[in-house]
């Protein structure tokens, strides 16, 4: 049964409306004083997180730009997450999905935004549990490498991982990432990957593969025919994801 | 957990409370929001703590005074943060910070009126069902009301009554609405039904102007607000007492010697209250 009439439910909508767009709104029996408190606290909590979410945007945008921006999400989208940490993948969302005009002077924005969301992501992503065993070494034959599960393998545009935005946005072109936390420290770290080996992750992270399967496939795919030589740099491949902590051993294949 | 008093856990002094060498709370609230659905360091920090302190949670997005439906998906990650957790006193906002499908993670004001208590009372009484156990809402700071029926005293009595659920109330915000809506903080707390009392906030505010005052949690407690905290105790039961501190953080044994203060205040208090008992 409805309790709530729709004078007391549109007093709420119109407060919460003036706060998102700082429109005034002369609802009864408010002060102005107060009124303008309430549009000054929630947009500050925006703006807020996500300066701290996105400082490299932060930084790289005119003020002017940033507060523009961050204004039309407060106004124009429906957060719809009621965890605030969470908030800022729906600013990015929004930034990628609408067509603003700030994106024609700086194309890469959505990317940039990615980019500086993909490190909370990976720092806060719930920690995944291993229940298979496997051996914390280097090398085993026969055995299938264990990727590091809270990772995330993506693509970009620019090489927002190896420089600087202002340098980064000069050298457009194909770039492979694998994003990883470390399971000592929690700490996120970046490498940088060719196709090739992007191609072992992903195959990796469909079924069970040795290396020596895995050389197979990519002579294969790639048209190279010296299996042995790709088994070698697979193995050196591995053995530097296994020091940096992105691959956590060895395991028998299913 | 009577006659205890804890501090709200901040990411700035985690490290502390778990190697427990400057801070000595008997319990730490933390906000279930910040917290939910993270794994890695911050999670690691917090079990660190967790296992060290009996735990409180004061929520911060279920918008009881929201005029739709409750969200009941971030119900069940809440009861399940809850229960793996052992919170053993769940409180939130007698305020809204979602309406038309959006949040804007504030705390608004519920105008007052009579609608209202009956809608966000049905809206507590099932959250507390859905949540398994009794919500404690608090009084919550205001700016402006908002085409009011009745005064806050009267607001918060009826949709505790009416939900039966407990209050939280925080002295400091008794404070600073009665500032800033001119009324005696004093009386306010003397028509609130004390025996729903199950916990009780303090903290600092910020005044901004010769007639405003914002409930910052930036700066420490003020006597007057003590005074008031010692009115309060002396006028109800034991409860746990929680200090809050949010902002521009000072030495660490500032913030224990805020939490002494209360202690001080509440043993006093309490000490007389279980001796008139016996």
């Amino acid at each position: 049964m409805r309790t709530l009439n729709n004078y007391t439910e549109n007093l709420q909508h119109r407060l919460t409306e003036y706060c998102r767009t700082g429109i005034p709104d002369f609802l009864p029996g408010t002060n102005d004083k107060g009124m303008k408190h309430y549009r000054r606290l929630s947009f500050n909590i925006f703006n807020n997180t996500l300066e701290q979410a996105y400082p490299i945007t932060h930084e790289y945008l005119d003020e002017s730009e940033w507060l523009e921006l961050v204004n039309g999400f407060f106004s124009g989208h429906d957060c719809q997450t009621p965890l605030l940490w969470q908030m800022p993948y729906e600013f990015y969302t929004y930034v990628e999905e609408n067509n603003l005009k700030i994106k024609e002077k700086y194309p890469f924005l959505p990317e940039l935004l990615y980019f500086e969301w993909l490190e909370i992501e990976v720092h806060t992503m719930e920690d995944i549990d291993i229940e298979e065993q496997y051996i914390p070494d280097k090398q085993f034959n026969d055995t299938v490498p264990l990727i590091n599960p809270e990772h995330r393998l993506v693509q970009l545009n620019y090489p927002l991982h190896l420089k600087p935005i202002k340098e980064a946005i000069r050298h457009p072109g194909q770039y492979f990432v694998l994003i990883f936390r470390d399971p000592d420290e929690g700490n996120v770290h970046f490498i940088n990957l060719s196709v090739v080996f992007v191609f072992a992750l992903e195959q990796l992270s469909q079924q069970d593969l040795t290396i020596q399967q895995l050389a197979e496939m990519i002579s294969e795919k790639f048209g190279v025919e010296d299996a042995e030589k790709i088994k070698k740099h697979l193995k050196s491949f591995f053995e530097d994801l296994f020091t940096q902590q992105a691959m956590l051993g060895y395991k028998h294949k299913k | 957990m009577n006659t205890k008093v804890g501090i709200g856990l901040r990411r700035e002094f985690v490290d502390e409370l778990a190697q427990q060498q400057q801070l000595h709370p008997d319990f730490i609230e933390l906000a279930p929001e910040n917290w939910m659905k993270m794994g890695g360091y911050w999670k690691k920090k917090l079990r660190q703590v967790t296992e060290k302190y009996p735990v409180t949670s004061h929520g911060l997005s279920l918008s009881l005074g929201s005029p739709e439906n409750l969200d009941y998906d971030f119900i069940k990650d809440l009861k399940k943060f809850l229960d793996e957790n052992d919170v053993q006193i769940f409180s939130e906002h007698l305020s809204y910070t979602k309406t038309n499908n959006a949040h804007i993670y504030d705390l608004l004001p519920i105008p007052f009126r009579e609608d209202a208590v009956k809608h966000v009372a049905s809206r507590i009484r099932e959250a507390q069902e859905l949540l398994g156990r009794k919500i404690a809402i608090e009084n919550v700071s205001y700016y402006t009301p908002v085409d009011a029926e009745m005064d806050e005293a009267d607001f918060l009595t009826n949709i505790a009554e009416e939900a039966d659920c407990n209050i939280l109330l925080d002295v400091n915000n008794v404070y600073v609405n009665a500032f800033n809506h001119n009324y005696d903080a004093r009386k306010f707390i003397s028509r609130l039904p004390l025996e729903k009392v199950a916990y009780i906030h303090m903290a600092g505010h910020e005044q901004v102007d010769s007639d405003l005052i914002i409930d910052t949690h930036s700066e420490a407690i003020i006597d007057p607000v003590y005074r008031l905290f010692e009115y309060t105790v002396n006028r109800m039961p034991e409860v746990p007492v929680l200090l809050e501190r949010d902002f521009n953080f000072p030495e660490l044994n500032e913030l224990q010697q805020e939490m002494n203060n209360l202690r001080n205040i509440t043993e006093k208090a309490w000490r007389k209250e279980n001796a008139n008992a016996k």
